[in-house]
């Protein structure tokens, strides 16, 4: 038999999971909370301001200014003045626009984007009304001040864009962290429950310690790799609906896509170190002791997330951290949502690989020689130079 | 099928020597008793068979060949350290460590049924493995060392906590599989039980193999001795018997070169004799005269 049928074999126990009513709940919660996350900001952000007409015919220019001026408006025809005025005492309309003179009825205080666009409104027809007398054509002269608007470059995004970035990096911070975490930890309670269990003896008489840690590592990641994919999954989905975050669409990309990848070598490159300390305990209980400075690197890449990377996502120190294997996949995608340079998500992929193919070497070792000593805790130091 | 072989088997865990250039041989159809106190090799020498430990030197064949990781998936083992996943279902485990070791999915369905069914588990097949009684968890673990129809049998203990219709179970499997042609060695601390099923029995002390033989054998390399009731005579009526070694109520151990119709004659002088009998020493006599007899 090829030694990797015994590694899928292996992996296809751990795939049971799928039909725990854990597994099943804690995505969908996850899933729930990342679409919700997204209509909540759409529902509380930008509801469109409502506004009444008498006549049809006017409302057009209104959402015209309106629609130049970016203001997200939604029109509505009322009978007469009367019912208009009662829709917006009612608080069902926020503004009553009549014409002739240009007038704005509202319940107390205008909204000012509102006034300023009909006042816009009503220089223009003055305006308008002007030009023909002086024998010029409106439209000719409007399209000449139209051309005439002034240029934008921003050089850090606007206040709201950071404000939407930075809501986006802390959401992806705690999914990530969350994920790696969950995903970590469950390799190790594999790990300890065959030592625990006793079963490990009889396993390992049939396939070799490396085919054992491979296929659970390999099975546990493919769980955690779906649990994550729905998810954003989820997330997108609700994007793509609601539009609620106003970004570039190449760095809402970027993040999705880097997330995913992140999390792949994230996942790999802590359940071998989580397999390789869980191998040297016999109990559950002890994992929490024996994995702690696991735990502590984890959450210092959390915290960096939090505090370094959005007061200043491409400053030197962000940059050299996030090049450093135990912090990269919390870092790195977090540093996408900023639309970090393409060359340095692969250049950092790169040096994680690397750290991850001499894990392989190193938690393979330290599980080997210590997954078949039951009872005390093993040392590291045992561990490494016990040679069977 | 072939001849399981343990050549010179030598194993160290630091300056500590548990197995010493241990040898035996388990012919094919062959059921191998294999005993010692705590602590003389046994688990190790099974674990270095299943390739689980490494030894530090000399070789495990089948059939003449060293044994190598796909013929060490023909094995059969019972750990010493019984265990299985507790919270998978009895079914599913069986099937999974057949496929483990090779088994077609269909091969592997197939034989856990039948064991289950042989060893009166099979309605708590759907169960949660931690939910059965000890004795049922037991049947599985026989189960798990069968279920990939092994070509050779290596189990640690197989009788301990078992009652007694589980052992008449266990005789029988082992009786079934020497039959088909297995070499089968288990290790017992339950002489009586190894004396009644074993072809042959191999005593263990100090990681060096100390007495092995078919029981028969054993028995005549022991000092034999002799059974000597006499009613009515005095208490020291044979202190003054020639040949005598030592004397234990009636049981009498002579000199080699002793001649015991000196002792009957002696016997019929003090009073009237009951019984006169040679007295083969049993499994038990044996391994506590050979593992507390001579120092290493």
């Amino acid at each position: 038999m090829n030694s990797l049928t015994e590694v899928r074999l292996i992996a296809v126990r751990e795939l049971d999971r799928l039909r725990s009513k854990m597994f099943v709940i804690s995505t969908a919660v996850m899933m729930v909370l990342v679409a919700g996350l997204l209509i909540g900001l759409k529902l509380l952000g930008g509801s469109a301001t409502k506004i009444g007409f008498v006549e049809e015919g006017f409302a057009g220019q209104v959402t015209a200014v309106a629609t130049a001026m970016k203001l997200d408006v939604e029109k509505q025809t009322v009978p007469s003045q009367k019912e208009g005025e009662r829709l917006v005492l009612e608080g069902e309309l926020d503004a009553l626009v009549l014409d002739g003179p240009l007038r704005m009825v509202v319940k107390g205080e205008p909204d000012e984007q509102l006034e300023a666009a009909l006042s816009a409104l009503g220089q223009q027809s003055a305006l308008n009304a002007e030009l023909v007398k002086a024998g010029a054509d409106p439209a000719q002269v409007n399209q000449a001040v139209a051309g005439a608007s002034v240029e934008v470059v921003s050089l850090e995004g606007s206040d709201e864009q950071r404000e939407t970035r930075l809501g986006l990096a802390m959401a992806l911070a705690v999914l990530l962290f969350i994920m790696l975490q969950t995903s970590g930890i469950l390799v190790a309670q594999g790990v300890v429950e065959e030592k625990s269990s006793r079963v490990v003896e009889l396993l390992l008489s049939s396939v070799r310690p490396w085919q054992l840690m491979a296929g659970k590592v390999l099975g546990l990641g493919l769980l955690g790799f779906l649990q994550m994919g729905l998810v954003v999954a989820a997330g997108v989905g609700a994007q793509l609906a609601t539009g609620a975050l106003d970004l570039p669409g190449g760095d809402l990309t970027g993040t999705v896509v880097w997330s995913l990848v992140w999390f792949v070598a994230g996942y790999t490159l802590y359940a071998l170190l989580y397999a390789a300390v869980a191998a040297t305990v016999s109990r559950q209980e002890d994992i929490g002791g024996v994995s702690a400075p696991i735990q502590i690197l984890l959450m210092g890449g959390y915290f960096l997330c939090f505090t370094l990377v959005p007061a200043d996502p491409d400053g030197t120190l962000v940059r050299i951290l996030s090049f450093v294997p135990v912090f990269a996949p919390l870092l790195m995608p977090i540093r996408a949502v900023y639309g970090a340079p393409l060359w340095e998500q692969l250049a950092s992929i790169g040096v994680t690989l690397v750290v991850i193919a001499a894990l392989v070497w190193l938690a393979g070792r330290i599980y080997a020689n210590s997954v078949l000593r039951t009872g005390g805790r093993v040392s590291l130091k045992e561990a490494m130079r016990a040679g069977d | 099928m072939g001849n399981l072989t343990l050549e010179r088997i030598s194993k160290s865990y630091g300056e500590r020597r548990v197995l010493d250039e241990l040898g035996f041989e388990v012919g094919e159809g062959e059921l191998f008793g294999f005993v010692g106190s705590n602590g003389a090799g046994k688990t190790t020498t099974m674990r270095i068979v299943l390739g689980v430990l490494a030894a530090d030197s000399g070789t495990v064949r089948w059939g003449g060949t060293p044994l190598d990781e796909d013929a060490r998936r023909e094995i059969g083992y019972m750990p010493e350290e019984r265990g299985l996943y507790p919270k998978m279902k009895v079914r599913e485990q069986l099937v999974y460590l057949a496929r483990l070791r090779g088994r077609s999915a269909q091969d592997a369905d197939r034989a856990t049924d039948e064991w289950l069914e042989r060893l009166g588990v099979a309605e708590r097949g759907g169960d949660e493995v931690q939910k059965l009684s000890l004795g049922n968890q037991q049947r599985v673990q026989l189960a798990a060392a069968l279920v990939h129809d092994p070509k050779i049998l290596v189990l640690d203990e197989p009788f301990s906590g078992l009652d007694p219709v589980a052992v008449d179970v266990m005789s029988q499997v082992l009786r079934d599989k020497s039959a088909e042609g297995v070499p089968v060695v288990f290790s017992s601390h339950q002489l009586d039980l190894v004396e009644r099923l074993c072809d042959r029995v191999g005593i263990i002390r100090g990681g060096r193999m100390v007495a092995l033989g078919t029981t028969a054998e054993l028995q005549e390399q022991g000092q034999a001795q002799l059974l000597c009731r006499v009613e009515g005579a005095a208490d020291g009526w044979a202190d003054a018997v020639p040949g005598v070694l030592a004397r234990e109520g009636d049981l009498f151990t002579l000199a080699p070169d002793a001649d015991e119709q000196v002792l009957l004659r002696a016997a019929l002088a003090a009073g009237r004799v009951r019984e006169f009998s040679l007295r083969r020493p049993t499994l038990t006599e044996l391994f506590r005269d050979v593992v507390t007899g001579e120092k290493a």
